[in-house]
């Protein structure tokens, strides 16, 4: 196998790629660290503050709580997300009738695009014609209809059902291309060793593709962490902030209350944190299975 | 050896390439202008969607054609978005050269821009023969609020006006709320009989649910000494006055609003609930809640004085009123003297008469002009109704006028917590209200 060389035209032809990086990631990056260390309202000169910003956010109980929102959600997505597309994944692995049909059925909620989903979701929660209470008056289950959007105690879920069912296509999909990798040969020397299906899943194509599997579990946190638009589209974080997360408190912080330096500061945490929790979930999972 | 030359010219070829591309992309495209040749002017402005809208696009479109060399660059946002479409190009150095925009007040961020010398100072224009005597004191006055300059001229006015469906009271037989009590015993027996009291939006970050409570504060204190609460310069808690007060907002608001208040704004809620009979009341802008009433729904309406409360300092009852849209410049683009020519030809027909005759008849808008010749057969009959009401109404200041906007948020949130039924005790909430002005805001 060859080895790169890093001569000077490779550097040349990595410096287009490198100057997007530097200017539309670390610079903004950078820019947004400092200003988290000011008062700022995004039109008169900052104010330096020191650590100011930090203390106040991570004494805001709306932060807090918008925070374990997160970890409820990333929770909710590796089961739901990244566990449904995988059980979708190994039953639909193998040829059989109508299997075109049901991996478009599965991936189609995947290209409509977020406002038209989210437009579609507030009509199914609504109370009088809402496809979920008219569903569930049809089960003799009237009595759990509700305003699903205005209810603080079921918003932030219903909001989170909404990018979950959405995002299990994508996940299918990949998924589904790890599991067309598995050899065969696996497959019939579990046969021969007396596997059943629950076991050939468990300990010949999980296994196989623990890595697509782990990748798809930091992208479901990633996505639970920085998701923004399901929530701002469908109730702004309300009711009250009972469906508040960490994006659109930042969002309103500079874009409502003109505090940049706030909203910087809220940027910059929720950055640690996703890296913190991404490398953390890497290095557990990464080591479980190694496959040559 | 000739390969490899090649190969670097190529690569150093593409890099000049995407850098010129990049360079052409960011460029500006606007001219300026000098005499004879094409203007390019950016104008910023809500939805052009709405009755508004429309009347807006048509004087726009008059004056392209009344003015060849100037293209005209319209960039609209929906509602609230406009002030961060607005604030977004300001921070870039790209202020649009007009555009239209609420009071110039620190709850819109306008002194920030005037402080960083982003807005056209437009005293020499509002001293012309079209717009002289075009506006009251008043609308002149709110104009001028920074540095007592003219950053703006006035466009349209807005008020609160107390909206109530008189058959639904004559239908449960309930005496029309023309007092306290009345109002009080009127929201007990709507919702006794399963109407909703109130037609109200309780939708995060918005001003309708507070409605009530800014009418019931300028009573208790009158609208001078109630802006300074609002400012925080005075104490809400161990304040048997204000307990007093919210007591009155909490017995008129809470749970008494739509199920689901919280996802509509008051246009949803005024369309769902009040058009169709479900909610009683509604208390809120007149530009926003009468373009939402439907035809069928307007006989049963009535306005009425928002009652005066037990305690008050008033005699007549008041009501919100102000201007609410004006029209700004770029100081930037007010300096090329060329383009200047066309922003004061452009304000003037966004804001002279012939302008807020079409706001008034074609879209059912208030205006501060003076000396209009109205055809009231093209107005509805409950907008006419409502101003005759509020000519009678002393003016209050919108209570949040001079609020900082961090604790202008935490203040709704409050507001909002009485109308989810979350929030039933005056001395708590008056403690909550008075945390979110001194305590919580980070520029505090």
């Amino acid at each position: 196998m060859g080895s790169l060389k890093m001569t000077r035209v490779v550097y040349l032809f990595l410096l287009p790629a490198l100057v997007l990086y530097v200017t539309f990631f670390l610079y903004p990056f950078a820019e947004t660290a400092v200003y988290s260390f000011t008062r700022w309202d995004g039109i008169t000169k900052p104010v330096l503050l020191g650590v100011g910003n930090f203390k106040t956010l991570l004494a805001d109980t709306v932060f807090q709580k918008a925070v374990s929102r997160i970890f409820i959600w990333a929770v909710l997505s590796i089961i739901f997300k990244v566990g449904s597309a995988l059980v979708l994944a190994y039953m639909l692995r193998k040829p059989m009738r109508g299997i075109r049909f049901f991996r478009t059925v599965i991936f189609f909620p995947y290209i409509i695009s977020v406002s038209a989903m989210c437009l579609m979701f507030t009509i199914i929660y609504d109370k009088n014609i809402g496809l979920v209470n008219i569903l569930l008056r049809a089960v003799g289950l009237g009595k759990l209809t509700d305003y699903w959007l205005a209810d603080p105690n079921t918003a932030f879920y219903a909001v989170i059902a909404v990018p979950i069912y959405q995002a299990v296509g994508y996940f299918f999909v990949i998924l589904l291309a790890a599991m067309q990798d598995v050899p065969q040969e696996l497959y019939d020397a579990g046969r021969i060793d007396g596997t059943n299906s629950v076991t050939e899943f468990l300990h010949v194509t999980v296994p196989y593709i623990w890595g697509t599997l782990t990748a798809c579990v930091i992208l479901a946190i990633n996505g639970a962490f920085q998701d923004f638009n399901y929530v701002f589209i469908l109730t702004g974080g309300g009711p009250g902030h009972a469906s508040e997360v960490p994006a659109t408190y930042m969002y309103k912080e500079i874009f409502v209350n003109y505090q940049f330096g706030y909203g910087s500061s809220a940027a910059v945490t929720l950055f640690i944190l996703t890296l913190a929790v991404t490398m953390v979930v890497r290095k557990t999972l990464t080591t479980r299975f190694r496959t040559e | 050896m000739l390969y490899r030359t090649l190969r670097y010219a190529i690569t150093i070829g593409a890099i000049i390439a995407l850098g010129a591309g990049y360079a052409f992309a960011g460029g500006s495209h606007e001219s300026s202008g000098a005499s004879g040749q094409k203007v390019t002017l950016t104008f910023a402005t809500q939805n052009m969607t709405d009755p508004m809208g429309v009347v807006t696009k048509g004087i726009l479109a008059e004056y392209e054609d009344a003015n060849p060399s100037v293209t005209l660059n319209i960039e609209e946002a929906p509602g609230n978005d406009l002030i961060t479409l607005v604030n977004t190009q300001i921070m870039a150095g790209n202020t649009p050269d007009v555009f239209t925009y609420w009071r110039p007040e620190a709850g819109w961020n306008v002194p920030s821009y005037v402080k960083a010398g982003d807005l056209a100072n437009l005293t020499a224009l509002s001293r012309t023969p079209a717009l002289k005597n075009l506006f009251p004191t008043y609308a002149w006055r709110t104009a001028s609020e920074v540095d007592n300059t003219v950053y703006a001229i006035p466009r349209t006015n807005y008020f609160i006006e107390f909206l109530i469906n008189k058959d639904i009271f004559a239908k449960y037989d309930i005496p029309l709320p023309t007092t306290w009590n009345r109002l009080v015993n009127a929201v007990q027996q709507l919702k006794a009989n399963g109407v909703i009291p109130w037609a109200e939006s309780a939708l995060s970050n918005q001003d309708d649910s507070a409605r009530p409570l800014n009418a019931i504060l300028d009573r208790v204190f009158g609208n001078k000494v109630a802006l300074q609460y609002m400012d925080g310069q005075l104490h809400w808690t161990n304040n048997p006055k204000m307990q007093t007060a919210l007591g009155y907002f909490i017995s008129i608001a809470a749970n008494d609003g739509p199920p689901d208040a919280s996802v509509l704004n008051i246009g949803q809620a005024v369309a769902k609930y009040f058009d169709t009979g479900k909610a009683a009341m509604v208390l809120d802008n007149v530009g926003t809640v009468d373009l939402n009433l439907t035809k069928a729904i307007e006989p049963s309406l009535m306005v009425l004085p928002f009652p005066l409360t037990p305690v008050t300092v008033e005699k007549t009852p008041s009501a919100e009123a102000d201007v609410t849209n004006l029209v700004y410049a770029s100081a930037k683009s007010y300096a090329d003297p060329v383009k200047r020519k066309y922003i004061d030809s452009l304000i003037t027909a966004l804001v002279d008469r012939s302008a807020a005759t079409k706001y008034v008849e074609d879209a059912q808008q208030v205006v501060p002009q003076l000396g209009l010749h109205l055809n009231n057969s093209l107005i509805p009959q409950i907008l006419i109704d409502a101003e005759k009401v509020q000519a009678k109404e002393p003016a209050d200041k919108w209570l949040l006028s001079y609020m900082s906007n961090g604790a202008k948020s935490s203040w709704r949130d409050t507001v909002d917590k009485v109308w989810f039924g979350e929030l039933t005790n005056p001395a708590v909430m008056a403690g909550e209200l008075e945390a979110g002005l001194y305590g919580k805001s980070p520029q505090s």
